[in-house]
């Protein structure tokens, strides 16, 4: 038998309880940031997680690393199920700055889980791993005595990043890691993260909105909706045959830096915005939406089930008919 | 074609002395009816101050204008009195911003806030400006309409709130509106949204627009022409199939080799540019990108590049000729 997958996530539930009223408090209502979410990560790979904001992406990494209890589910690592995390899960935030402490030096902050987790025994031996982490995300050792505050939005993310490997974790969940980053330094970060990943053998769950980002650094991608995975699939057969009117409607909304292009793609502007997360609609969660959905849509469960390719699932029963009812749909508008 | 607006050796400064920051530093533009600029650039750039400084919208103090001219349909808007420009803001020249929740007022109804730029630069008297309100709303694809104008910004979604605030940039049918980061707050379904709104009011109302984005992916899809920023100074510029067919200054082709595209089989690797973009303080004496050039010579170090042409209506501030790898042969 081949060994269990680094992460396996199962039939995982993230709620919250909205409060109202501030002396009678009561719960108001739930909000199903996560609504039932199933996938597995093997070593080595990188899943992308793609989702507008409050699709539920950010909690699904927020759970696998202990940052959020989950209300149900399973979440095991290497096969395994109990207790926490701690050390095997590790998180690179979206905001390198406001996840450093500012009266740490970038050594101290590197060290600090070193030292924690038992992981050097001597004093020699952590500052010798300091520096070989501080090298190996391509910092100057003369960055080691620097504080937070003295280093570019780029360097901070490299920190967030040491102090994820100082833990030597199984699974390195990227929150946004590259957003608040602007266009040339995004590049030097994803080239570390994908380096970084065929030097160590690292395992990532990579979550961010981008689909330009998720493409150049995942191995197979989910893309998520209202709380739910609505397709998965190997990298090029969700980007090059997507089997989703969702994964559709975001690819051909994503701008492309070619205005050739541009003048000539097909376009799906979606209808309205996303529903709330505390009441999403029946059915399919994406049928309000949805310009190919029928009168069932909005009943029953919509399950994901294979399509296409090995290892492809799509939530939408129509997902063999999109290629021809989406090329002449009235909701596909022309530029120009 | 006579320019609409003309922008000539732009400079604003922010702070003094030692601390004097050039935000921008000798920018010239020119925009003609009904055309549509996108200025990109990165944080830092200068893109927005730029934009802010058409409507003369820079806080002074800690900023000023330092130097240059921008004349609007042949006024000097510069040298005008404030009571002059505040007629030409919102009336010929419009702006909406990246936030909508920080620029529309959360105390007053959202008719109310159109209806006032309908009463003050319009003349219109309450019943008609309502009438015009509502209009307007629809236009820019508010549904129910006639109950919503009652509403407060916060019962609005960011996109339904951005369609507010283009409803408002809209009314009095400028001539020229600037988007600054238009939909950088926005999902990318919703940016579909408004992206394709403003295109078609702009095709509509046969306004010239100025877009000012981080997102090449944007500036593609939208303008006609492209201004590319780096550390307060236009470094390129032309039209949009010249700069990201045939970019020709090094910055240009480095930020489009960084870009990860969604419509590639991306298995390329990305080419990062080198280091950071320069702090902008001190007088510019040389390029300004040579330190993270690989192209970048002796004599980039010794003196300002300046814009050159390259083709007609394309110019780059460079003076080596290098060419991007994926250029088309001309």
């Amino acid at each position: 038998m081949t060994s269990p997958p680094v992460l396996e996530v199962r039939d995982l539930r993230v709620h919250f309880p909205v409060r109202r009223g501030l002396v009678f408090e009561r719960i108001a209502g739930t909000v199903r940031a996560v609504d039932g979410v199933s996938f597995a990560i093997g070593r080595g790979e990188t899943l992308g997680l793609v989702g507008e904001s409050g699709c539920g992406k950010t909690t699904v990494g927020r759970a696998i690393a202990g940052l959020a209890p989950p209300t149900s589910g399973e979440i095991r690592i290497n096969g395994w199920a109990g207790g926490p995390l701690g050390r095997l899960v590790q998180f690179v935030f979206q905001d390198p700055y406001a996840s450093l402490n500012p009266r740490m030096t970038i050594a101290q902050t590197i060290a600090e889980p070193v030292r924690l987790h038992a992981l050097r025994d001597d004093r020699e031996a952590i500052a010798d791993r300091v520096h070989e982490l501080i090298e190996l995300v391509g910092l100057r050792r003369a960055h080691a005595e620097r504080y937070p505050h003295e280093l570019s939005g780029g360097q901070r993310q490299r920190v967030g990043i040491a102090r994820a490997l100082a833990c030597e974790p199984e699974l390195i969940v990227c929150d946004e890691p590259v957003s608040a980053l602007d266009v040339s330094i995004q590049a030097q970060v994803i080239n570390l993260l994908q380096d970084l990943q065929d030097r160590l053998g690292l395992t990532y769950l990579f979550i961010a909105h981008g689909l330009g980002v998720i493409r150049q650094i995942s191995t197979r991608v989910a893309v998520m909706y209202l709380g739910r995975i609505v397709e998965m699939a190997e990298k090029a057969d969700l980007y090059e045959a997507p089997r989703h009117p969702y994964t559709r409607a975001l690819l051909s909304a994503s701008p492309v830096p070619d205005p050739v292009v541009e003048r000539q793609r097909r376009r799906i502007i979606l209808r309205g915005d996303v529903p709330s997360p505390m009441s999403p609609p029946p059915g399919c969660h994406f049928h309000t939406r949805c310009p190919v959905a029928l009168p069932d849509c909005a009943s029953g469960e919509a399950t994901l089930s294979p399509v296409g390719a090995a290892g492809q699932v799509s939530a939408c029963q129509r997902a063999f008919e999109l290629d021809r009812i989406l090329d002449g749909s009235t909701n596909a508008t022309d530029r120009r | 074609m006579s320019a609409l607006l003309e922008v000539d050796d732009l400079r604003v400064h922010f702070g003094a002395g030692d601390g004097l920051v050039r935000a921008v530093d000798g920018v010239s533009l020119r925009i003609a009816a009904g055309e549509t600029l996108g200025i990109v650039g990165e944080s830092g750039s200068g893109k927005s101050v730029t934009a802010l400084s058409l409507l003369r919208l820079v806080p002074t103090p800690p900023g000023r204008i330092a130097g240059g001219r921008i004349s609007f349909d042949g006024t000097d808007i510069l040298s005008l009195p404030i009571d002059r420009m505040r007629a030409i803001r919102g009336r010929e020249i419009a702006m909406i911003f990246q936030d909508p929740m920080t620029s529309l007022n959360p105390v007053l109804t959202i008719g109310r806030q159109i209806s006032e730029v309908l009463e003050l630069h319009l003349g219109l008297d309450g019943a008609a400006a309502t009438r015009r309100t509502i209009e307007l709303l629809d236009m820019v694809g508010i549904p129910a309409a006639t109950t919503r104008v009652g509403d407060y910004p916060h019962h609005f979604s960011g996109g339904m709130r951005q369609r507010v605030m283009i409803a408002m940039a809209i009314a009095c049918r400028p001539r020229l509106l600037v988007a600054d980061e238009p939909t950088t707050a926005l999902d990318v379904t919703i940016q579909a949204q408004i992206l394709d709104l403003i295109r078609s009011l702009q095709r509509e109302l046969g306004m010239a627009l100025v877009v000012i984005t981080h997102d090449l992916g944007v500036v593609a899809g939208m303008a006609d022409r492209v201004a590319v920023m780096y550390a307060g100074r236009v470094v390129e510029e032309g039209p949009s199939e010249r700069i990201f067919g045939e970019p020709r200054m090094p910055y240009t082709i480095g930020l489009l080799q960084s870009i990860p595209r969604a419509d590639t089989r991306g298995q390329r690797r990305l080419t990062p540019i080198a280091g950071a973009p320069p702090e902008p303080h001190g007088e510019t004496r040389s390029c300004r990108f040579a330190p993270r050039c690989v192209h970048a010579e002796p004599a980039c170090r010794q003196s300002v590049p300046t814009l050159r042409e390259i083709a007609p209506g394309h110019r780059a501030a460079c003076l080596r000729d290098v060419v991007a790898p994926w250029a088309r042969p001309s």
